[in-house]
């Protein structure tokens, strides 16, 4: 991990020397393409929509970077001018959403001197289309969640965006996306202050969002006219989303103890959008009380436990299924999985037990209702985004491969053309 | 691949090579065959008494396991049937609702219409794919129990109760090769993968997984520091280290027969496996050479002396040995000291003289290959000249850029083991010569390259990251034709070609009359991420059951 730090810094500051504005003569080019484009039909297979059931011989209509029409081949017609593509003996089915990635920019996600950090955001920093997004592509993911790391408390403000190249305000599809918190583990102090137990931890979370919520209630106030406006204060102002309950929170946790209490501090003293972000090791047997208040779940990157009572593996999302959790996916934690390697995530959850059509969703659909970005990708439905993958057959089988790549309607990997990457 | 071409194998190697090869790198004992005779003896009756010891303490345990099945008697050949699945023997055609005949742990017969006798305990197999259990080119410790210290082999540390053997098992891995590396390497550059968060009150230490190209440095060799993760740059040395002999690490091939010692090892030494460093540079390659030329020397001199036992064992020799025996009477004593003086020295001058490695002799008789780790096309190149000049057999492991070399790999007869999933950035501008290439298992494959596959990690983990370590084994193979191979290829990389490189292809790798009955029961198509190993077949017992042993999840797909 350290090399790619240092690595990207390196990229990021030799960018932020040389380069006025980040944005390089090909990223032009594709947008003149696109003006002068006026819409394509892909001819397909299969299509998962991931908004009902699986259609045989689809035809999906792109029209400006949006999705027009899905259907049967017999049921839509094709305007006249369309580009065609004919992926007929291929499949289709919506971009893979990635809940939990440290990819999308330069790797330098932890600040470690406060122990929560809601004035840190990282969409200053994101390096679209970098090479470790180029393969995610090839392996299907156009959206990932983009977060600061677990070495604080409260990591930052992270970003929604698509994989695919272009300046940062093509590829950011919100900012801020998510506030990331951690509790337990990796944000441990180990100097001996407030904080090297989980009792300090809770306490300088609940704290910080404390002081957000009174300001963010104050500021609510002030627009009501009951109060006067709040001192300006950017260590709190992007707080106002989150309480406003428009973003989510991504909170690193797992073990059954520690989601205990991310479940009774986040989501029930603090009513917020929770999103279980690991939710790994014993956690499934607190199922039913995420089942309970709607909580989703991206399990990851492990995905697998070992029971040692009875010496047997238990596939972790399985587990989560079992027990009603109905908003639920997977996670690569990249680096720690390779990005590209989404759906072999969500494979291995099949291995253990988990349903294909369930890990299909899991990785598109269910993961954008858990960021809260369903309105614009996760399914193919008229009016989302046109993030499309082809590949040679079910992506859950590692024995295809993706073959072409939309993302916003234009296609960004073609192994027609391109070099395969993954 | 040239090493299935030579028939001598490790077991049917002579009893006195055996007995040098327990020995190799021995330097105590060399020269004094008598005292290596009763140390042998004493080393055999200990192994006996360890092995009566073991069987009476495994007893209880494998008796409850026996009464669940039939119990046949032990006079009678023990006869087991697999009957009704579609066998796909590797080698020959699938053979489509067949069924497979085993005796004696051997497999007797297959077709599709064998005669099942009587006494013959059947094992139904309808709906299901019968394959030969999967070879595993390198499964880190898998079966290991005891580390053995420098001197040992590597079976004297076998456990057949490692749980770990039934991990294994539940992905169809019926035997495989342990190695023990000679140290280090904890540290500093692992292709598998960047350190996985640590969790306090995790009893197991987290296993590390980061892309190479995440750690790639370009060609400086560095390592990183355990504290802080900063690379650490080599340092010049003061003065220069004269060449160490190679030391090739400790390697066995084991069968993955659980509760059964005596079925566990198949060989050892399998490979002269060595480390890139130790035959890197100038000093080291001469060093090597050098004592390849030991090596050449002592199989010239076995040669020569061969040739002359073979004239002198003639009817004649026999009247030239008693002509020669009177005349020894006839000597007088001075005579006799003088003799035993030069005896003496002879001795001394042969004790002065640098043994030749009998792994190195092993290696240049094509009884065994190197292994070696090459990833770069700079150290493939280099691993490949010094084989094709010094005429051994060559395994690369590893290379991650070998598809730019293919053709000359292909030419060369060298093989190599890949795992589809290992990355190394490319340069930029230079895609087409650097780095990894998801394709090349196609390309393995069309330039007629023997591939084994291994997985990114060689060890079983229980961290709870899924499809990286040794049970993956089936599913990197689905990554291969994801990479372009077909089915057949990518099922041969994990079976006979493994077994090929192994030399161990006359015993496992497919299903074949006279070859071990290592089966496997599958419930789907044996590369399809759903698939389970219902059975495993080792040795003609079942070793692990999906059922009765609850490794894996238990759950219906199809």
């Amino acid at each position: 991990m350290i090399p790619n730090h240092l690595k990207t810094i390196l990229t990021a500051v030799l960018l932020y020397l040389f380069a006025a504005t980040p944005v390089s003569a090909e990223d032009t080019d594709i947008k003149k393409v696109d003006a002068e484009s006026t819409g394509v039909a892909v001819h397909v297979g299969k299509i998962f929509t991931c908004a009902g059931d699986p259609i045989a011989d689809g035809t999906i209509l792109i029209k400006d970077g949006k999705i027009e029409a899905v259907g049967t081949r017999k049921e839509i017609e094709v305007p006249q001018g369309y580009e065609v593509v004919d992926h007929s003996d291929q499949f289709a089915m919506p971009g893979l959403v990635e809940a939990h990635s440290h990819v999308g920019g330069s790797g330098d996600l932890n600040e470690m001197v406060y122990q929560t950090n809601p004035e840190l955001r990282n969409w200053d920093q994101i390096i679209p289309h970098n090479d470790q997004l180029k393969v995610a592509i090839a392996g299907g993911v156009t959206t990932i969640c983009y977060i600061p790391g677990s070495g604080t408390n409260m990591g930052g403000f992270g970003v929604l965006m698509k994989s695919g190249p272009g300046k940062p305000e093509d590829v950011i599809i919100r900012a801020p996306g998510v506030l990331k918190i951690a509790q337990a583990g990796n944000p441990e102090r180990r100097g001996g202050e407030t904080g090297s137990g989980r009792m300090g931890m809770n306490y300088v979370i609940r704290q910080q969002l404390m002081e957000g919520k009174y300001y963010v209630r104050q500021y609510d106030a002030f627009l009501k006219g009951k109060a006067k406006e709040p001192e300006f204060n950017l260590r709190l102002e992007n707080f106002k989303p989150l309480f406003h309950r428009e973003i989510p929170v991504v909170v690193h946790t797992q073990q059954y103890q520690v989601i205990q209490s991310t479940v009774r501090m986040l989501h029930d003293e603090m009513n917020l959008k929770v999103v279980i972000d690991h939710g790994t090791f014993d956690a499934y047997k607190i199922g039913r009380e995420l089942a309970k208040r709607d909580i989703p779940v991206m399990a990851g990157p492990r995905a697998f436990q070992l029971d040692r009572e009875r010496g047997q593996i238990v596939g972790i999302v399985n587990e989560y299924e079992k027990r009603g959790v109905k908003v639920l996916g997977v996670n690569t934690d990249a680096p720690v999985i390779p990005q590209e390697e989404l759906f072999f995530q969500a494979t291995m959850a099949v291995r253990f037990g988990w349903s294909e059509e369930r890990a299909i969703r899991g990785v598109t659909i269910e993961a954008a209702k858990a960021l809260m970005i369903d309105d614009r990708v996760g399914s193919l439905e008229p009016g989302k985004d046109a993030d499309i993958v082809i590949s040679t057959g079910s992506i859950l089988d590692p024995r295809n491969y993706v073959k072409e790549v939309f993302i916003d309607g234009k296609s960004v990997y073609d192994t027609a053309k391109d070099r395969r990457r993954f | 691949m040239k090493t299935s071409a030579s028939p001598v194998q490790l077991t049917n190697t002579s009893p006195k090579r055996k007995r040098m090869n327990s020995f190799a790198g021995n330097g105590l004992y060399s020269g004094f065959n008598s005292r290596l005779v009763i140390h042998s003896l004493a080393r055999r009756v200990c192994i006996a008494v360890t092995l009566v010891l073991l069987t009476l303490m495994c007893q209880p345990l494998l008796a409850e396991e026996e009464s669940e099945g039939k119990e046949e008697k032990k006079d009678k050949p023990e006869i087991v049937a697999i009957v009704g699945g579609d066998i796909h023997t590797v080698t020959g055609p699938v053979v489509r609702k067949g069924t497979i005949l085993v005796e004696d742990g051997k497999i007797k017969e297959i077709g599709q219409s064998v005669k099942v006798p009587e006494e013959a305990t059947v094992i139904k197999a309808d709906g299901m794919t019968v394959t030969p259990g999967f070879v595993a080119i390198n499964m880190s410790r898998v079966g290991i129990g005891t580390n053995p210290s420098g001197k040992e082999k590597l079976g004297d540390g076998l456990n057949p109760f490692d749980r770990n053997l039934k991990y294994a098992l539940g992905v169809g891995i019926t035997s495989g090769c342990v190695e023990l590396s000679a140290g280090g390497r904890r540290f500093g550059r692992r292709a598998e993968g960047a350190p996985v968060e640590m969790y306090p009150g995790l009893e197991e230490p987290v296993e590390e997984f980061v892309t190479e190209a995440m750690m790639d440095f370009g060609d400086l060799n560095t390592s990183l520091c355990p504290c802080c993760g900063l690379p650490v740059l080599p340092t010049e040395p003061i003065t220069s280290q004269p060449p160490a002999a190679p030391k090739p690490r400790k390697m066995a091939a084991l069968k993955m027969s659980f509760g059964n010692l005596d079925s566990m090892l198949m060989g050892e030494d399998v490979f002269y496996s060595v480390s890139p460093g130790a035959l890197n540079g100038a000093l080291a390659k001469h060093n090597f050479r050098k004592n390849l030329q030991l090596a050449r020397e002592a199989i010239e001199a076995e040669k020569k002396a061969g040739s002359e036992k073979k004239t002198t064992s003639s009817a004649k020799s026999k009247a030239a040995a008693a002509a020669k025996g009177a005349a020894e009477k006839k000597l007088s004593k001075e005579e006799k000291a003088k003799q035993a003086k030069e005896r003496a020295k002879k001795l001394k001058d042969a004790k002065k003289k640098p043994k030749p490695d009998p792994n190195l002799i092993k290696l240049l008789k094509g009884e065994i290959a190197m292994l070696v780790r090459a990833n770069t096309v700079n150290e493939i190149n280099d691993m490949v000249d010094l084989s094709m000049e010094q005429g051994y057999d060559l395994v690369i492991q590893g290379g991650i850029e070998a598809w730019v070399l293919a053709d000359k790999l292909g030419a060369a007869g060298v093989g190599v083991i890949y795992t589809p999933r290992s990355r190394r950035r490319a340069r930029k501008g230079r895609e087409d010569e650097t780095g990894s290439f998801v394709e090349s298992p196609r390309i393995f494959q069309e330039k007629g390259i023997p591939f084994s596959l291994a997985t990114l990690s060689s060890s079983i983990s229980m961290n709870g990251l899924a499809g990286r370590d040794l049970t993956s084994l089936p599913l990197e193979a689905a990554f291969a034709v994801r990479g372009g191979a077909d089915e057949r290829t990518a099922l041969k990389a994990i079976t006979i070609t493994p077994a090929r490189m192994l030399g161990l292809d006359d015993r496992i790798g497919s299903l074949e009359e006279g070859k071990d009955a290592d089966i496997l029961i599958l419930n789907g198509s044996p590369l399809d991420y759903r698939t389970y190993v219902e059975q495993a077949i080792v040795a003609g017992k079942v070793a692990y059951d999906r059922q009765k042993d609850k490794v894996y999840p238990l759950h219906e797909h199809q």
